[in-house]
């Protein structure tokens, strides 16, 4: 687009509706909105004669002029529009007195001006977040605004975290219409009067909750149309032999992040709406195992379930004598998606007995292989199976048919391949085997990791997506596997210590010397190439200039992209920068590898 | 096949489909039912509706916004993403890029106006009003008084 000005105003010939639209664009950004006012007279007509631009406000707190000032500017636009309000407090200053006292004040006399103003508007309230509010700001703030909130839909208020973190906090607001409210705190529990916590369908709390068993329980019991819980206690912490006596019978979302014992809740709950359950940072023990296939057969409305329990077991969680197993099937029929992770082994027993006959996702680690064989075989709808350090396998087991199976994803040991045959759907194919001794001695032996990966692939003609980390395989063999993948269009390279600049060479396109000789890979688009010891930024650049160089020429081939980051010793920032210029990223930082891994951690 | 015409005589036959992106033609047709007359474009000149076309016939298989989507949409934040073929599109001069928001008005193509409209946005974004205006070279018409009132609010433009 050209950047010289133009000869003609254009944008003055558009009609008022249609800049009206452009502005509408600014609704969220008051800066932008404030600045196109600011442009020509039409302009500030047209945005001060809007009321919708002025329904939402956001007011820093440490803003050069006072935010009860701006406040009152976006309400005499507002008309009655419903308002969204965010009010943002800065940090406080880390210096001692008197600096931060001085802060200190003026934020507390700002709170107190701009909650007088907004007091006077409650029922318009549409939207109140309050981010990074001191307790005390926030006890003042709330003295202040106390009454009906008729059009409240969403509450977010954070106060600043110290350590102890989970303030009680009465929320002073009624609600006496039918109106469902959405509510997010962090570092304090509410407290709401039964008229707004009947209204009330989502929390998503962030607390300790050491130090607030009775006000979480209280939140609970005030709140019984809850449709989602997420609690995240940030620092761990213990329930106790707490009793809930509310059921949640609307709840379809439970998460339950950091709380050891979980238990009590998980008994309390009986919804027939419940659809998703996610369990994380938990100790397990007989009562939790119990707790945990009562909640699995109470509600055979779950869809999504996840349950990653800390790594360790304490002392007593068993008894000396464990009740004999069931051996009763436990079928769940609506479970699509499927997840045990991290310290599963109390959970080994119920996983034998378990069956899935809709999954479509499953997510296994550290359970033996005869196990996951029988979920998997148990599963004719699978589509995606993920696979972390199983167990060994005690004896042989039949072929495992998987028709149906479009992303394969293992991690550890890789044994259960030779089960799997028959996937002819297969998508994406991610292995790392282990990287310990073991897997060191795999290369050369009967099964080096290589025999895996060509079985895997004599299998599956239509993948898409291949990701190999950590794996001893040599130029020339994956030369070899990539001459019988004419469809790949993403290829994942990470920590293996075989693969050098060569392989990159018989990527280039012209690379071949027979006339005829068909391109390797004609679909790639995508590389990413973790800390691979022997590929230089040379050998990137190479690959990427002749890619390059075809799409242009030609139209025909597909331009890549992808990341690369390279071993220090390989690293050249001159080429570096030729590399971006061609589309690929290269972080500046070794730290910033673990955000591009998990950025990237979908092949297709 | 739809026959339409522009202000300046070129015509262009194009598949209903991609013709009905337009909810104005879409409504013309289904007054006119089946018809081989052409459809008059006044408002638009030849190399404004290839380019509004071109968007159509990429965009042609995706659902038409329904009223319920516009409704939801006037609730939702407004942000101002454009997708990756989009921007591509939209990469033009000032002269045909005003062009076009003007044709997607006319024509009643709500989704390349949102394109057209929020591409102007992002390109007023960050910048001060005396960059904008001589960015699209406009006249600055305020009165001394407007002028002070305006000083006073400045703190707000510079708070993001």
């Amino acid at each position: 687009m050209t950047s010289s000005s133009p000869s003609r105003d254009y944008v003055s010939a558009l009609p008022e509706d249609v800049l009206l639209e452009l502005f509408s664009a600014y609704s969220e950004d008051n800066a932008s909105l404030i600045c196109a006012s600011h442009v020509c007279r039409l302009w500030r007509e047209l945005i001060h004669g809007t009321p919708v631009l002025w329904k939402m406000m956001s007011l820093n707190m440490m803003a050069s002029g006072a935010p009860n000032v701006r406040a009152a500017y976006w309400l005499d636009r507002a008309g009655e529009h419903p308002l969204t309000i965010t009010i943002l407090f800065p940090e406080e200053p880390e210096e001692e007195q008197p600096p931060r006292r001085k802060a200190r004040n003026v934020m507390h006399r700002r709170t107190t001006e701009l909650a007088m103003l907004l007091c006077r508007h409650m029922g318009r309230w549409q939207s109140l977040s309050i981010e990074n509010i001191p307790v005390a700001n926030l006890l003042g703030f709330l003295d202040i605004c106390r009454g009906e909130t008729p059009q409240l839909a969403t509450l977010d208020i954070q106060i600043v975290e110290d350590e102890r973190s989970s303030y009680p906090i009465a929320i002073p607001f009624g609600m006496q219409v039918e109106t469902k409210i959405k509510t997010t705190f962090a570092h304090c529990i509410p407290l709401f009067s039964s008229s707004f916590g009947l209204r009330v369908r989502s929390i998503d709390l962030s607390i300790n909750v050491d130090y607030a068993t009775q006000s979480l329980l209280n939140l609970l019991n005030t709140c019984p149309n809850l449709e989602s819980l997420d609690i995240y206690a940030h620092y761990g912490g213990l329930m106790g032999d707490t009793v809930y006596p509310v059921s949640h019978s609307h709840l379809t979302v439970l998460a339950i992040r950091g709380i050891k014992d979980i238990q009590g809740i998980l008994n309390s709950i009986t919804s027939s709406s419940l659809r998703k359950l996610d369990l994380d940072d938990f100790c397990w023990s007989q009562d939790m195992v119990d707790s945990f296939e009562g909640i699995l057969q109470r509600h055979p409305s779950l869809t999504d379930v996840s349950i990653r329990a800390v790594n360790h077991v304490p002392a007593g969680a068993f008894p000396n004598t464990p009740p004999p197993p069931s051996t009763e099937p436990l079928t769940l029929a609506n479970m699509v998606w499927f997840s045990v992770q991290r310290n599963t082994s109390p959970l080994h027993p119920l996983c034998r007995r378990v069956i899935l006959p809709h999954v479509k996702e499953l997510y296994l680690s550290a359970i033996p292989s005869d196990i996951v064989h029988r979920m998997v075989a148990s599963s004719p709808h699978l589509t995606t199976l993920s696979l972390d350090e199983l167990g060994p396998t005690s004896s042989a087991l039949p072929m495992l048919p998987i028709p149906t199976l479009t992303r394969l994803q293992i991690e550890g040991t890789l044994d259960f391949l030779s089960y799997i045959h028959n996937i002819p759907n297969l998508l994406s194919l991610e292995l790392a085997p282990s990287t310990n001794g073991a897997n060191m001695l795999e290369f050369g032996t009967s099964r080096p990791f290589v025999t895996f990966l060509q079985q895997m692939l004599g299998q599956s003609h239509r993948l898409r997506g291949l990701s190999l980390k950590n794996a001893f395989i040599s130029d020339a063999e994956l030369i070899s596997c990539s001459d019988s993948l004419p469809m790949l269009e993403v290829l994942a390279v990470d920590s293996c210590p075989s693969i050098s600049d060569a392989f990159l060479r018989a990527l280039a396109v012209g690379h071949s010397s027979n006339a005829g000789e068909t391109q390797r890979l004609p679909r790639l688009r995508e590389i990413r190439l973790f800390n691979n010891p022997l590929i230089s930024s040379g050998g990137v650049l190479r690959l990427l200039t002749s890619r390059s160089a075809l799409a242009s020429d030609t139209n025909s081939a597909i331009r890549m992209r992808g990341i690369v980051l390279f071993d220090r010793l390989y690293n050249n920032e001159r080429n570096n920068e030729a590399i971006r210029s061609l589309g690929m990223i290269v972080p500046f930082h070794e730290d910033d590898l673990d955000v591009y891994r998990w950025q990237s951690r979908e092949l297709v | 096949m739809v026959n339409l015409v522009t202000s300046d005589n070129e015509s262009f036959t194009v598949e209903k489909a991609v013709a009905s992106r337009s909810v104005l033609i879409k409504n013309m047709l289904e007054d006119v039912g089946e018809s081989d007359q052409p459809i008059p474009l006044p408002n638009v000149t030849a190399s404004v509706l290839k380019k509004v076309l071109e968007y159509c016939d990429h965009h042609k298989n995706e659902p038409m916004p329904t009223s319920e989507d516009l409704a939801a949409e006037d609730t939702r934040k407004r942000t101002t993403d454009i997708g990756e073929w989009d921007q591509k599109f939209i990469q033009v001069d000032q002269e045909m890029l005003f062009e076009i928001i003007l044709a997607a008005n006319y024509l009643d193509i709500k989704p390349l106006l949102d394109v057209g409209c929020k591409t102007v946005a992002n390109m007023i974004k960050g910048k001060t009003p005396e960059e904008i205006r001589k960015l699209f070279n406009i006249v600055n018409d305020f009165t001394p008084e407007e002028e002070a009132q305006i000083k006073k609010e400045n703190e707000w433009a510079e708070d993001r």
